[in-house]
């Protein structure tokens, strides 16, 4: 009986070990952290105060602090983990 | 390991105090410390994969001992709940602690982990729901509406105002227009007086019903367990001058205390949270409601009763919210609300234990496991003798965390060798933690006061430094 009837060609592919790509995205994931925490401090020393402009009665230091940051580092946590 | 399990050990009640406490406040650093306390135990699950941990008596010891600050944090901040529903402090520590002890060795006793946070959150998101539906307003619609009071001053209906309160803690009030306290029972006060640039100090002996007046500009300090009643309509010593004050403090946060503040919270819970999280979806649930619930009472809070806070601890913003829910409030009544949230704050404690338990384990092992129940009789013995809020202890066991244990792991990596017949790590932890108690105990000047609030600045770069300059020397 042959082995395998069915020609199979060798394609050129990248190879990239899973581990490597997986701290790749956890590196990129810590970056984007650093600089979500980082947001506030540096927004109080812009010129102009853009973080006490107000959306729907809260500024929008407050918004980002509370929400937007917490969503967005959530968001990446789980994609960040979902890479691995 | 579970997401729930990963971070459970994070929001226990010293840190959910401490960030509605400060939202309710309008603390400069609040939006700082909302965002730090939700991203930093996200960020921590991130961190790179190790070998396991150095087993070493040092290590073992720098562990124990966070776990005892960390715990003693949130002892005292069940304390001071007790002590405000008058109850007596010791009583709780006591009962806290043992219950916890109990379960934490019981046999299977971390076959749920979820269970002791689904209830702490849920009772807390029930009281907040309920109160916030009694105000009829969106938390937004509350900060709209906090936002535009012309002045943040006692209401008639305060309870420091109708029986006058307990101070928890020695606090010292600065009055921004003229106030006349009565002493509810007797006890000394300092008043400081500002007369044409000159200070004088009086210290006023007072038995109950004596009443004291004081000027715009004094200050007066009150010692831990007197009773004050004020008048109602005046402004809350201490606070912001108008909600607009309050609302747009957060802008005027000093930088590099807002980035000191980020490197405790962000050391700290690469500390204290595991990286072996499989499920992140339920911790990336448990910090978002966590900022966002914290925020929106904090905002309720401050609508309600602006001078929560004048007791010396964070736990009072918690406690006002339930106390001023109306008693037709879905058929809950007041009391029943704040029995509610001591029953969510202890389920947070016993959450945040096991946390703990499983930091002091992958450092011990099996081989003390008499270790977990030292850390938590220390824990207890601080919170009894403590004079600092519960705030000051959970930085300090943070601090201590991010310098002795985060930072070598850090810069150890996957094994850094040993050096001198000791693991380069644990040489790295020494170094870390001695320069953290060094700059905690140390007197130092008032141009280095950043690091004598934050010593983790210092000591975890020495930290992480040793290990790498040790490590680089092979």
């Amino acid at each position: 009986m042959p082995s395998s009837s069915i020609p199979i060609r060798p394609w050129r592919r990248a190879i990239i070990r899973l581990p490597m790509a997986a701290d790749r995205g956890r590196r990129i994931a810590v970056v984007v952290f650093v600089f979500l925490l980082l947001v506030p401090p540096l927004v109080t020393v812009l010129p102009g105060s853009p973080g006490t402009m107000r959306v729907a009665g809260i500024t929008l230091l407050w918004w980002y602090a509370a929400v937007v940051g917490p969503l967005a580092a959530a968001l990446g946590v789980v994609l960040a983990r979902a890479v691995r | 390991m579970s997401g729930v399990r990963a971070v459970a050990a994070w929001p226990g009640p010293a840190l959910v105090a401490g960030v509605v406490a400060a939202v309710a406040a309008g603390a400069p650093a609040g939006p700082v410390l909302v965002l730090g306390a939700a991203v930093a135990p996200l960020l921590a699950l991130l961190q790179p994969a190790r070998a396991a941990a150095t087993r070493h008596p040092v290590t073992v010891a720098i562990a124990g001992l966070v776990a005892a600050l960390v715990l003693s944090a949130h002892l005292a901040a069940l304390a001071d709940t007790a002590a405000l529903v008058g109850a007596r402090r010791w009583h709780a520590i006591v009962l806290a602690a043992a219950l916890t002890l109990l379960v934490t060795l019981m046999p299977n006793a971390g076959r749920r982990p979820g269970l002791a946070p689904l209830i702490g959150g849920g009772a807390l998101l029930l009281v907040l729901v309920t109160a916030g539906a009694s105000t009829g307003l969106a938390p937004w619609g509350a900060w709209a509406a906090a936002a535009a009071r012309p002045a943040l001053v006692f209401s008639g209906r305060s309870p420091w105002v109708t029986d006058g309160e307990r101070f928890l803690r020695r606090t010292t009030l600065a009055f921004d227009e003229g106030h006349r306290v009565v002493a509810v029972t007797p006890g000394t006060f300092r008043v400081v007086e500002a007369d044409e640039g000159r200070r004088v100090v009086r210290d006023w002996r007072l038995t109950g019903g004596d009443a004291l007046t004081l000027r715009p500009g004094d200050t007066l300090t009150a010692e831990a367990g007197s009773r004050l009643r004020f008048e109602p309509g005046k402004r809350v010593p201490g606070a912001p001058a108008s909600g607009s004050a309050w609302a747009d403090a957060a802008p005027r946060a000093s930088p590099t205390r807002s980035l000191a503040l980020l490197a405790t919270l962000v050391l700290g819970a690469c500390a204290l949270v595991p990286v072996s999280a499989r499920c992140t979806t339920a911790a990336a649930a448990i910090v978002l409601a966590l900022s966002v619930g914290a925020t929106s009472w904090g905002v309720y809070a401050t609508l309600a009763s602006p001078e929560a806070g004048l007791a010396g601890s964070p736990i009072e913003a918690l406690l006002s919210l339930p106390r001023v829910v109306p008693p037709s409030a879905h058929g809950l009544t007041a009391g029943g609300l704040v029995a509610v949230v001591v029953v969510g704050l202890l389920a947070l404690f016993i959450a945040a234990a096991e946390g703990l338990r499983q930091v002091v384990r992958a450092a011990a092992g099996t081989r003390w496991p008499e270790v977990w129940a030292v850390a938590m009789g220390a824990a207890a013995l601080i919170a009894v003798i403590s004079i600092v809020d519960p705030w000051t202890l959970l930085m300090a066991g943070l601090g201590l965390a991010g310098a002795a244990l985060a930072a070598p792991r850090l810069a150890a990596g996957r094994g850094a060798g040993r050096r001198l017949g000791w693991p380069v790590e644990v040489l790295g932890a020494l170094v870390g933690a001695g320069a953290f108690v060094a700059l905690t105990v140390a007197k130092l000047p008032a141009a280095l006061e950043l690091l004598a609030a934050f010593p983790v600045l210092v000591a975890a770069p020495l930290g992480f430094a040793v290990v790498r300059a040790l490590h680089a020397t092979r």
